[in-house]
């Protein structure tokens, strides 16, 4: 069973009375346990494609299956639900909320299922990325590369099936972005998880097992990394 | 969740919370006024009236009329004491007022002024003839003998001329206790200034201060005058006073006779300071309209601050109702604490009502905390609280 399938998913935004494709026809699959990037250049509709992945957009045409479960059937709560179930999300920007401390945000996605020992839990996970003694901190009160990290342990506190990563280390200097990359294969590698990432960074890119190309929309290329490599 | 998140907006969030303070303290310090002052209308009703009964005429030839009619109903009983001597029991006492109004002049500052002159007496006719009104409440009087004096003054004969004098016009001419005062052609000695009488406001005297005379002078009252006869009853306390009321009141209406009872004052009193209280209540609703603006317009603009932070929620799978119920219940509990502070300022500002209405009330107004006004203004606060940042804007 895949893990993520996109059937010929298109994307088309409408503006002044112009359509603009930012998606053509995408497809590719993703096993369990398999990492993947999303390459190109800005503008590609590499974070569109994230978007719709994640069931965060609904696309113009074509399908989403996570985990089997097709998204664009569902509403805006149960794709929601399936991302609390089945998702872990790193952004560019960390995006925490400022208004909790770097516990408090890694215990959001196990409050809203309604776990409990989520304090405990994500405790545990402040300390596996060496923020143990920082959970205390509001956002605003740690660097960039901290801030990260604390996305990191919630990406993985609801033990998501599937994580995807949107330029992690585009807002960090390149020893920070080294750290917290190492992390997060480390704690992908560890529980498992299948990883999309999307980056401009090709070095990063490399990391992962499959890479596909996306230019103006359309998937330019499509290969597994080792393939590249050579 | 919501509590936490609120914790580092709660600055923001008073400026919301200071809207609904303001707007239910308004709302419950009026309510709360309402509530004490008609409590209080009720418990003094009788002190209102000073009387159980009053009868108004504008013709002394009337007061024959009552007493037949009061017989009916509530007759006089008489017995043989010792076979000999016959007593005579009335079921009420009463006492006759002459009110007039008349100029009268204080000497040593030439000052000249119309004033609501009165005299009080036993009546011409029937039993129960006194002079001790007010039956119910008490004059303030300053010096308190001054009222016993002028009392013991009324029986003495030749009659002396001793005068209480409304303290208004007393200040408003200097005078003071052992001046004179003339009215007619009569001099009178001040005795005491009189500060309150059972039934009337500070206002209500200043437009018409009185003079209490203990006797009226001949030629004062003439052909021609305007003069008001009240005669004020007070009956036995096993008697039903409305019941005598009412099957005396067609009689008397006839007679040309106006009649009040404790339950009629009561009822007229509380219909004018109820639409004192409606009107103030408008006024508090107006604030609070306004506050609910400021509520409204403080959540809007905490809910625009807080959509990244719901997109973010979105993201990591909270549902909408998740994410409308963590700001809800965040204005809910600001909406809650601002109205119990609210509560709290307006049961201390309406302890402050009775003295900025104290001049206008005819009555002292006792102030309680009003659980009803209290109650009533906690949930109109949690209510608009949750209701005015709904709205669409």
């Amino acid at each position: 069973m895949s893990i993520l399938r996109v059937e010929n998913l298109t994307k088309t935004y409408s503006s002044g009375g112009r359509d603009l494709t930012v998606l053509h026809s995408v497809n590719f699959t993703l096993e369990p346990g398999d990492t993947f990037s999303i390459v190109g250049p800005s503008g590609s509709g590499k974070t569109t494609l994230l978007g719709l992945c994640a069931g965060l957009d609904r696309a113009s045409s074509g399908s989403v299956y996570l985990n089997d479960i097709r998204l664009d059937t569902l509403n805006e709560d149960q794709r929601a639900a399936i991302r609390n179930q089945y998702v872990g999300f790193i952004f560019q920007n960390f995006q925490l909320l400022p208004t909790l401390t770097a516990l408090e945000n890694v215990m959001v996605p196990l409050e809203l299922r309604g776990e409990k020992g989520a304090a405990k839990t994500a405790q545990a996970l402040l300390e596996r990325v060496g923020l143990g003694q920082r959970g205390h901190h509001y956002p605003t009160q740690l660097s960039g590369g901290e801030q990260q990290r604390v996305s990191l342990a919630r990406a993985f506190a609801n033990r998501p099936k599937l994580l995807f990563a949107d330029e992690p280390t585009g807002n960090l200097d390149a020893d920070t972005s080294s750290t917290v990359v190492d992390l997060l294969f480390e704690l992908n590698r560890e529980a498992g998880t299948t990883l999309v990432l999307v980056t401009h960074d090709m070095e990063l890119a490399a990391r992962t097992q499959r890479i596909i190309r996306i230019k103006g929309g359309t998937v330019i290329n499509d290969r597994m990394t080792e393939l590249l490599n050579d | 969740m919501a509590w936490r998140d609120s914790r580092r907006s709660r600055q923001r969030l008073l400026l919301f919370m200071s809207a609904i303070v303001l707007g239910i303290a308004a709302l419950v310090a009026i309510n709360s006024f309402g509530d004490n002052l008609a409590q209080s209308i009720d418990d003094q009703a009788r002190e209102l009236l000073g009387a159980d009964l009053v009868l108004s005429a504008n013709d002394s030839t009337k007061e024959k009329l009552f007493y037949p009619l009061l017989d009916k109903v509530a007759p006089t009983t008489s017995r043989k004491l010792n076979n000999q001597s016959l007593v005579v029991t009335s079921p009420y006492e009463y006492t006759r007022e002459i009110s007039f109004a008349s100029m009268v002049s204080f000497p040593k500052s030439q000052g000249v002024r119309l004033a609501q002159v009165k005299h009080l007496s036993p009546g011409d006719y029937g039993g129960g003839g006194s002079n001790d009104y007010p039956y119910y409440g008490e004059w303030q009087i300053i010096p308190q003998s001054a009222e016993k004096l002028w009392r013991s003054n009324l029986h003495r004969a030749p009659k002396t001329n001793y005068a209480l004098v409304d303290d208004g016009l007393m200040i408003q001419f200097g005078a003071k206790v052992g001046d004179s005062v003339n009215v007619g052609g009569t001099s009178y000695k001040i005795i005491g200034r009189v500060l309150k009488t059972p039934g009337q406001s500070a206002v209500t005297t200043t437009v018409a201060p009185t003079v209490f005379l203990p006797f009226v002078a001949e030629g004062l009252i003439q052909r021609g005058s305007r003069v008001n006869y009240k005669y004020y009853f007070r009956f036995d306390t096993d008697r039903d006073v409305e019941k005598i009321a009412k099957r005396i009141g067609p009689a008397l209406e006839k007679a040309g006779v106006s009649y009040d009872t404790v339950e009629g004052r009561k009822k007229q009193t509380g219909r004018s300071f109820a639409d004192l209280t409606k009107y103030l209540s408008l006024v508090a609703f107006v604030a609070l309209l306004l506050g609910c603006v400021g509520v409204a317009s403080a959540v809007q603009l905490y809910v625009k601050e807080k959509v990244t932070s719901v997109a973010i929620l979105r993201t990591l799978g909270a549902s909408g109702r998740q994410a409308f119920l963590i700001y809800l219940l965040q204005t809910a509990l600001m909406g809650l604490i601002g109205a119990i502070i609210g509560a709290l300022l307006g049961s201390i500002v309406q302890l402050v009502l009775p003295r900025v209405f104290g001049n206008f009330l005819p009555i002292t107004v006792e102030t309680a905390l009003s659980g009803p006004a209290i109650l009533g203004g906690i949930g109109t606060g949690l209510l608009i609280s949750v209701l005015f940042p709904c709205c669409p804007y």
